[in-house]
């Protein structure tokens, strides 16, 4: 798999970012021929217009969503598709959720913006309670497949506790809802059209960190990305990497450390964490024989545990070392600390280390 | 501005005057005359220096915002309010006229919001009032009885074990029904959870009620939701869940939808004044308002949130007076009278989607049942209180006693109506109890579109394990069918609607056995069921298979039909079904290849003799337990004797009762209303209760059975497997 243009520490650095970075995906020619270079909320966006001009019954809204949406993603739209398809919404994340069920119900692609994921427990009950369930409470007579919800997560280099959170693992305990994470502008686009046209609801997280940051080659036309499928994006022997979303930079950074020292990596973006894809996971793991899982969320009960314990369980005496953990610590998401709170790339990179040395 | 002005300036003037003869004289007063009002006028009017505050709080509110903001306000000491009412700030949301008085606006009105009514309490008509006809009057007064005989017998239901749960419309059966007649059949309902009496109106059957609440392979909902969670798309009912107000912002959003596509219809949302208290509740009413989505908010202010009254649920004026503050037209409705009911929700209607716009209903009608099944309200409230209502207020008698003033209804109908709901109640419990449970596989679908691999996983470990523990599971849900979608087969000629096989009948092999032993050795119950039931009522099939009557003179003894025809011993009568699955096929197999074998163990001779006591004992035996002519059929199940060790050859065992549930329901075999429940001093393990019932039998088939058991036990074909007799109740 092609990984190019990896540029910057995002950890490290109190700065955050530099330049342009990329993971991208391995596609064809042709595609690449009308692909354009595109930043990851740019695409978010692209994927938006497509969704809205492919469906007349699609609607996007939330918070500050009409005049371009403060992360800019709907930018465009409202001028383009009229207010009645592209409104903003009282500032009330149950109401949004809410209202994108309803309108879901009726056979609508509701497509509800939450402005942060740090906001998005408000909504909650109306996700995990309703949507979750409306297709199995009514024995398949009524289903609120339409909705997707979009929400940025993680962290930012400034978010502190309330624009940084990671907030996955509670929705990855709640079976119905399909949580996606994508990790670059490609995968965003083609991950978001797939969401929005998926027949169940889906809560789907952009790495806020990266919207700017990530530049890619994005096909102009409308494609789709499968969904619980995860991807091999990087082929190795000696240890898998696990992660998703903008965590996968820095574990591929360290990766090309680890790979100085002559360890070989494996790197599986999961893409969707439920229902979530365990063979590829399962078979690289069989192949390596060591399984690093990392992610921003704090440790404990993070879907790394949910990953690490499929994985002894299928692969118990295939494994040569204890799965490995990198991700956030136990607190809440600090300011000033963040970049003692983030699992960085020396943090995986000493994972990977004690690993294969076990 | 001008035009704001002069009209703002008659508003104020139009309350001052009131107010000078009325001393508690409010706010509404004013808005009262524009009462749905545009939100131009509406935030003209809004910030008005309300003349109705009261005086002592608003002087005490000055002297101590005096020091505090006494900078801004330096020139209030001498402006003239007539000429800065003059003045607005031209706000977002539009202009806002200043005042230089300091005065809040009161958080309660000394009075309350008037309870609109048609009807007096002796059901006869205030007003002139001609918007509902005989037949829809007498339509509506018969849904409200049914709805009230059903609720009756599914709480008696829940109370004899037979459900799990139920929650009655006592009380508020006018707000069901009236809100239902007025609205039209494209209207969606967004329920809360006690508004079947909707359903009810749009052509929900009894049965499907039933169906749903004992959660069968009928229940449209797949028997995955408690009782009284309906739901039924055909209906426009969207599934009850139970969260509280979670269904009023998707209300707006459906609203919106409709909205959208044009559609002459709008969004019903139901809720409870406890549910007010909700963040959903705000989300819904605000959403619904800034959208302007055609829904009806109807709160069903019924005074009780399970044991919270509504003194401590909020201190508004009820819960109309709140939609104000959402811009949402509002009104109260006395929900105890059928007719305000139904032309309040009429012109709501009306309202919603002629103006595209949400309106709040508020009916008041006292909860005069327990809040469910599981509450016992007598707790927090007085038992007279309840009776009062019951007596003075039941909406039913006063919407009869209005019917009855008309001439079109009387007591012959009503004595009608009656018998015929409870006739129709008790067919449908009976008929619904003997429906299987939905299969298995319903555990796993509908999560997603499509089950992904986790669950594909799951169900497969799940099935392994039933199949090492089958005892361990409830056998309605299992059945012989489990493995096959042969539906209902089994009750159809072998086992009675109220009774199916016990947890360990999934194996192939099981069936098999199950079904040779039955064959073989309930004769009896096997021609009964099937003469009584299929061939009565169907021709012969051709190509049922003749086979001569078992040697030793069996023809000699045939008594009392026992034995009406000749193909008791072949499973040839039963109609060849396509249907019919491989499960079926084994068991038949099995079941030819054991013919012979069994003719050779069992001396047949005893047989007649044997039945022939028995079927005059069975006579006896129904005759005391109440049980009708013809309810009584017996099969005998073999069962392994190692997979259910607590089990005696006549299920008999010391041990107490391990599923107190379970015995309760299966102790009402007989239909509706039980008979007390009579359990002798057994339990099994897996079916407590139908070991009882087989005790109550086994007396008279003791003799019997010992043969057989020993036969069997002895022989070589059914090693160390024991047949137990177990006797149900038909029809």
């Amino acid at each position: 798999m092609a990984l190019r243009n990896i540029i910057g520490k995002r950890i490290g650095n109190g700065i955050g970012l530099v330049g342009r970075r990329s993971l991208s995906t391995a596609t064809s020619d042709v595609e690449n021929r009308n692909a354009k270079s595109m930043n990851l909320y740019s695409a978010i966006n692209q994927a938006l217009h497509l969704a809205l001009e492919t469906d007349p019954r699609a609607f996007v809204f939330g918070e500050d969503v009409s005049f371009g949406g403060v992360f800019r993603c709907t930018t465009g739209l409202a001028d383009r598709f009229g207010k009645a398809r592209v409104f903003n919404t009282p500032l009330c994340e149950q109401g949004i959720v809410g209202f994108g069920i309803g309108l879901a119900a009726m056979g609508n692609r509701a497509i509800a913006e939450i402005q942060f994921a740090d906001y998005i427990y408000p909504a909650f009950d109306q996700i995990v309670n309703e949507a979750a369930k409306f297709r199995y409470r009514s024995g398949n007579q009524f289903n609120c497949g339409g909705l997707t919800i979009r929400a940025p997560y993680g962290a930012v280099g400034h978010g502190g506790h309330y624009h940084s959170q990671s907030p996955e693992a509670f929705f990855c305990h709640v079976p119905g809802i399909k949580v996606v994470i994508p990790r670059s502008p490609r995968q965003a686009k083609g991950l978001l059209l797939s969401c929005i046209r998926d027949p169940n609801p889906v809560v789907f997280f952009e790495p806020k960190w990266l919207y700017r940051l990530a530049v890619e080659e994005v096909p102009e036309h409308d494609y789709m990305l499968p969904l619980s499928k995860a991807e091999v994006i990087r082929q190795g022997s000696d240890i898998t990497l696990v992660g998703w979303g903008a965590q996968l930079s820095i574990m591929e950074q360290a990766c090309i450390e680890a790979e100085k020292d002559g360890i070989s990596c494996e790197l599986i973006d999961l893409k969707t964490l439920i229902p979530w894809d365990k063979e590829t996971v399962e078979a690289s793991v069989r192949k390596t024989g060591r399984v690093l899982i990392s992610h921003e969320a704090p440790v404990t009960g993070g879907f790394g545990a949910e990953i690490s314990a499929s994985i002894v369980e299928r692969c118990f005496l295939r494994l040569e070392a204890p799965v490995a953990r990198v991700c956030g610590l136990d607190t809440p998401f600090p300011l000033v600390f963040e970049p003692f709170y983030m699992p960085s790339k020396n943090k995986v990179l000493d994972a990977i280390k004690a690993t294969v040395n076990y | 501005m001008a035009s704001w002005g002069r009209r703002s300036t008659a508003v104020a003037h139009h309350v001052r005057a009131f107010f000078t003869a009325n001393k508690t004289a409010q706010i509404r007063i004013g808005t009262r005359r524009y009462p749905f009002f545009n939100p131009a006028v509406s935030s003209a009017l809004v910030p008005r220096p309300w003349p109705c505050i009261n005086s002592m709080t608003s002087l005490i509110l000055v002297d101590h915002f005096t020091s505090s903001v006494a900078g801004s306000q330096a020139d209030s000491r001498h402006a003239d309010d007539d000429k800065d009412d003059d003045l607005a700030i031209d706000f977002p949301g539009g202009k806002v006229a200043y005042t230089t008085k300091l005065r809040f606006i009161s958080g309660s009105s000394g009075k309350r919001i008037p309870c609109y009514r048609v009807l007096d309490d002796n059901g006869e008509l205030l007003i002139n009032f001609n918007e509902v006809k005989k037949e829809l009057a007498v339509k509506m007064y018969s849904d409200m009885v049914t709805l009230q005989i059903m609720d009756t017998f599914f709480y008696e239901a829940q109370r004899q074990g037979r459900i799990s749960f139920y929650m009655t419309s006592s009380g508020e059966e006018a707000i069901n029904i009236s809100s239902a007649a007025a609205l039209s059949k494209d209207d969606i309902i967004m329920p809360q959870y006690r508004e079947h009496g909707i359903l009810l109106w749009r052509g929900f059957t009894l049965q499907e009620f039933a169906n749903q609440c004992f959660g069968n392979r009928d229940d449209v909902g797949k028997g995955r939701q408690m009782p009284i969670h309906y739901g039924s798309s055909k209906h426009n009912f969207v599934t009850v869940s139970s969260p509280i107000a979670t269904q009023l912002p998707q209300a707006a959003g459906m609203a919106y939808s409709l909205k959208m596509d044009k559609k002459d219809a709008c969004v019903v949302a139901f809720i409870g004044d406890g549910g007010t208290s909700e963040g959903d509740f705000h989300a819904g009413l605000n959403f619904a308002a800034v959208m302007e989505s055609p829904v009806i908010f109807v709160c069903r202010n019924n005074g009780w949130a399970i044991s919270t009254p509504i003194s401590e649920q909020f201190r508004s004026d009820g819960v109309a007076v709140k939609g104000q503050a959402y811009g949402i037209p509002s009104i109260r409705v006395d929900g105890t009278d059928a007719l305000a009911v139904y032309s309040a929700i009429r012109a709501a209607r009306n309202m919603a989607v002629n103006e595209q716009r949400p309106v709040l209903v508020e009916t008041l009608a006292y909860r005069v049942g327990h809040h469910s099944t599981s509450d016992d309200s007598t707790k927090y409230r007085s038992l007279d209180e309840i009776e009062q209502w019951k007596t003075d207020r039941d909406p039913v008698n006063r919407f009869r006693k209005w019917i009855e003033l008309n001439g079109w209804w009387s007591e012959r109908e009503e004595t009608e109506l009656r018998s015929s709901v409870k006739k129709q109640l008790m067919k449908a419990i009976q008929v619904t109890e003997g429906r299987k449970k939905p299969p298995l596989t319903e555990l796993f679908t509908d999560v997603y579109d499509l089950p992904p691999s986790n669950l594909v996983e799951q169900e497969k470990q799940l099935r392994e394990t039933i199949n090492k523990y089958p005892m361990d599971f409830p056998s309605d849900v299992l059945g012989p069918a489990a493995c096959t979608d042969d539906g209902d087969w089994p009750h159809h000629f072998l086992l009675p609607p109220s009774l199916s096989l016990p947890y360990g009948w999934v194996r192939d092999r099981f069936l098999a056995r199950f079904l040779s032993l039955s064959l073989m050795v309930v004769p009896y119950s096997v021609e009964r069921a099937w003469c009584s039931r299929r061939i009565r009522h169907r021709p012969e099939p051709a190509n049922a298979r003749k086979i001569a009557a078992p040697p030793s003179g069996l023809g000699v003894h045939r008594r009392e039909g026992c034995f009406g025809c000749n193909r008791w011993f072949s499973p040839s009568p039963f109609p060849r079904r396509s249907s019919f699955g491989s499960p079926v096929r084994v068991a038949r197999k099995a079941l030819i290849a054991s013919e012979q074998e069994v003719r050779k163990l069992l001396p047949w001779h005893r047989l007649p003799s044997f039945l022939s006591t028995t079927s005059s004992q069975l006579r006896r035996w129904r005759s005391r337990e109440g049980l009708c002519e013809g309810t009584l059929a017996f099969v005998a199940v073999p069962s392994v004797v190692s997979a259910f060790p607590d089990l005696g050859s006549h299920g008999e065992s010391t041990r107490p009762p391990s599923f107190p549930k379970w015995t309760h329901r299966w102790s009402t075999l007989n239909g509706f209303p039980s008979l007390p429940v009579k359990f002798p001093a057994v339990c099994s393990r897996y079916d407590y209760a139908r070991a009882s019932v087989f005790k109550a039998l086994s007396f008279c088939l003791n003799p019997f059975v010992d043969f057989v058991v020993q036969t069997l036990r002895s022989s070589s074909v059914f090693p160390g497997h024991v047949c137990l007799c177990t006797c149900v109740a038909l029809d």
